[in-house]
């Protein structure tokens, strides 16, 4: 005999079973988030012992867009994000489909070499490139030497060359998972379009562009929300590398808040600086995970 | 039976609550472990050595003690989150110069003269007048001063002799030597990067030049025509540094020397010992030290780290006693004796086995007899920040010495 739950009680149970991650969320993100969005409409000074400082309503916010060093900052972190995620997608997408080409155990090698550097902390990743770009010290350097390149190169000493090597070395970092999620995308891609690709006489390029692309416009999504915000959010990389500069070259917003707070110990305004980033994220990036419900839906 | 399973369910959550309170009681109230002394400094082969030392407190004292050593990025952040929240994590806090008055002004600290007399051995006489004199505020001593430093000039003897130079002690003889070894392919090692480090140096040229931050008002002058000559003199200083040195902090410069790449360098004295060290370094024994190159007269900007009791310490009168005994005449020789580190201690200054075994020290005494701080007040951390990136700017061409001097005083003065 069946037993028929009680409604009431089966939805009960639901949010029950739920609350441990709902209280997670509140916890660590909710709250925190409530918190420095307080923080960020006073004049709080961190370390300073005077409480939360005169309340300043959006002067923060205001102040942003009045800050050089801010917009320059903004710029940077555009750049940044623009560069990284292009470099590490077209990398991570023809990896991804040269390796599907290959023997499929020739392939399981290579990937799992490719995919090193997903192993290293950020942080490491910044004092390896910081020595690979050293000009007495560095691989980087003595390899241009020898092409007769190394007047050209400015490397991490100059504003102009700065960003693109930092740029470099998130793509070395962040190509790896790219080529993971990208191969994971490729597997479902069901054989008999290929074959029937082959029959009509298409030939690699077509078949990559009419078929493998558009099969993986949702996985690219994916990516892009995810990397997109972690491009844009970018520190360690940076922090580790250069500090932000030389001459500010490469600081970008998550290093201006984080200067703003801990060492000049403007907490209101780093708060703001902080919610601004979060919300150009979710503008700039979440849009594409609409992409990603939408062709769900369309299936 | 589902409204049983949800009543257990409840049961249980209220059973483990409970249970989970009256153990952690349980632990407060029954736990018969001695306290420990807890310090907190930045980490480092300095502080791995003091690590070692912490246990002959222990030994001798019978007081526990650890060390929390993080990596000094960190230290400010860490220090003020435990003390403003008053955990009563830290009873020693390992503090800079600069950050101190702040530290007093938050209630972080508690002052130390009522434990002058009450601890057996301590003389407030044997410390560095200058930095004790920094330490005090309002008429009460916040910390012991131990660690003291300083930019200091290191250079190769053997390469500057066989290149037939002089070691430079004047701006124009820096140059004259920096050039020279520029066109030979390498030139001086700098700690150019975006940083303290560069500010730090600038300002020891300044002072050496009658400039300064602040004109005899007390206001921002950073626009001085002597201060423009050091800016100046920076910008062409750099253009005849190693390649690679306006990315480089203190450690960079001292391996450059350290190996033999640089045949001359800016370095910081708490680094120096490292290149005397006959284990690691490929110039011992061949390295000179003189002060930073001067203009008018030699100067320095001194930074030095104190100890300082914790406001909310559950055992300050002990955690005195370590901080005395840590910057105790005998410690601080072993320390420095070990490492190479500068004491706050007066008389270690000429201690005839230090001097023997650091040469770089006559240098920093030298100095340190027109040593100037950074600013102290609670302004002085935009200013620094300031000067950092019109530092860099000036360096690296992105603005002109008129223009990065213009802008720091277009953003600071205001505060002033």
């Amino acid at each position: 005999m069946r037993r028929v739950l009680n409604r009431p009680r089966v939805v009960a149970l639901g949010y029950l079973l739920i609350l441990p991650a709902f209280l997670v969320i509140l916890f660590v993100m909710i709250i925190p988030l409530a918190t420095g969005s307080a923080f960020s409409l006073f004049d709080f000074k961190f370390g300073s012992g005077q409480g939360l400082g005169r309340f300043l309503f959006l002067k923060n916010f205001v102040r942003f867009f009045a800050d050089a060093t801010a917009l320059k900052a903004l710029q940077v972190t555009l750049l940044f994000s623009a560069g990284a995620l292009a470099g590490e997608l077209f990398l991570g997408i023809l990896i991804a489909v040269l390796l599907d080409k290959i023997s499929v155990r020739l392939a399981g090698i290579l990937r799992a070499i490719f995919c090193v550097p997903l192993l290293v902390s950020p942080i490491i990743v910044g004092l390896i490139w910081r020595y690979m770009y050293d000009p007495t010290f560095g691989l980087v350097y003595a390899f241009f030497s020898r092409i007769g390149l190394r007047s050209f190169f400015g490397g991490l000493s100059s504003p102009a060359w700065a960003l693109l090597c930092v740029i470099i070395a998130d793509i070395w970092e962040t190509t790896p998972f790219i080529l993971l999620v990208i191969t994971s995308g490729l597997a479902v891609i069901p054989e008999e379009l290929y074959e029937a690709a082959r029959i009509d006489g298409a030939g690699s390029t077509r078949i990559f562009f009419s078929i493998m692309l558009p099969m993986l416009v949702k996985v690219i999504s994916v990516v892009l929300v995810i990397r997109g915000g972690d491009a844009f959010r970018v520190f360690d990389i940076i922090y580790a590398l250069t500090g932000g500069g030389p001459a500010n070259s490469t600081l970008s917003l998550s290093i201006l808040a984080f200067k703003e707070g801990f060492v000049k110990y403007q907490m209101g305004y780093a708060m703001a600086i902080s919610l601004i980033t979060m919300i150009l994220v979710v503008g700039l990036f979440g849009s594409f995970s609409r992409v990603s419900v939408r062709q769900e839906r369309t299936r | 039976m589902f409204g049983k399973l949800m009543r257990s369910c409840l049961l249980l959550v209220l059973l483990l609550a409970g249970l989970s309170g009256a153990w952690a009681k349980g632990a407060q109230e029954g736990s018969k472990e001695p306290f420990r002394l807890v310090t907190s400094r930045w980490a480092g082969p300095h502080a791995d050595f003091q690590a070692e030392v912490l246990k002959k407190f222990v030994a001798e004292t019978g007081i526990q003690a650890k060390q929390d050593a993080i990596d000094y990025g960190q230290l400010f952040q860490k220090q003020t989150l435990n003390m403003s929240s008053k955990t009563g994590e830290y009873d020693l806090v390992w503090v800079a110069e600069v950050w101190l008055p702040g530290y007093v002004k938050s209630g972080y600290l508690r002052p130390l003269n009522e434990y002058f007399g009450s601890t057996a051995g301590f003389d407030l006489n044997s410390y560095n007048p200058s930095m004790l004199k920094i330490n005090t505020i309002n008429g009460k001593v916040y910390a012991l001063p131990t660690f003291a430093q300083c930019a200091i000039v290191a250079y190769n003897k053997k390469m500057l002799a066989d290149a037939g130079l002089q070691p430079p002690q004047t701006w124009a003889d820096t140059l004259k030597v920096a050039k020279y070894f520029k066109d030979q392919g390498t030139g001086i090692a700098l700690p150019a990067k975006q940083g303290m480090a560069a500010v730090d140096v600038w300002a020891g040229l300044a002072y050496s030049n009658d400039g300064g931050y602040f004109d005899k008002n007390g206001k921002l002058a950073m626009t001085s025509p002597e201060n423009l000559q050091t800016m100046k003199f920076w910008k062409t200083l750099v253009q005849y540094s190693m390649e690679g040195s306006t990315n480089w902090h203190w450690d960079e410069v001292n391996k450059a020397i350290q190996f033999g790449q640089a045949p001359i360098g800016i370095t910081i004295s708490g680094l120096a010992g490292f290149l005397e060290d006959p284990a690691s370094s490929k110039v011992a024994g061949n390295v000179g030290f003189l002060p930073l190159p001067y203009n008018k007269q030699v100067a320095t900007i001194l930074s030095f780290w104190s100890w300082a009791v914790t406001a909310d310490s559950k055992h300050p009168a002990e955690a005195f006693q370590l901080a005395a005994w840590l910057t105790s005449a005998k410690v601080e020789k072993e320390q420095s004796i070990a490492n190479g580190q500068i004491s706050a201690v007066a008389s270690l200054f000429n201690d005839k086995d230090l001097v023997a075994k650091y040469s770089f020290l006559p240098a920093v005494g030298l100095a340190l007899a027109n040593a100037h701080t950074q600013p102290l007040d609670e302004n002085a951390p935009k200013l620094a920040e300031s000067m950092m990136v019109a530092l860099s700017s000036a360096a690296v061409g992105a603005a002109t010495p008129e223009a990065a001097l213009e802008q720091v005083q277009k953003e600071i003065a205001p505060l002033y």
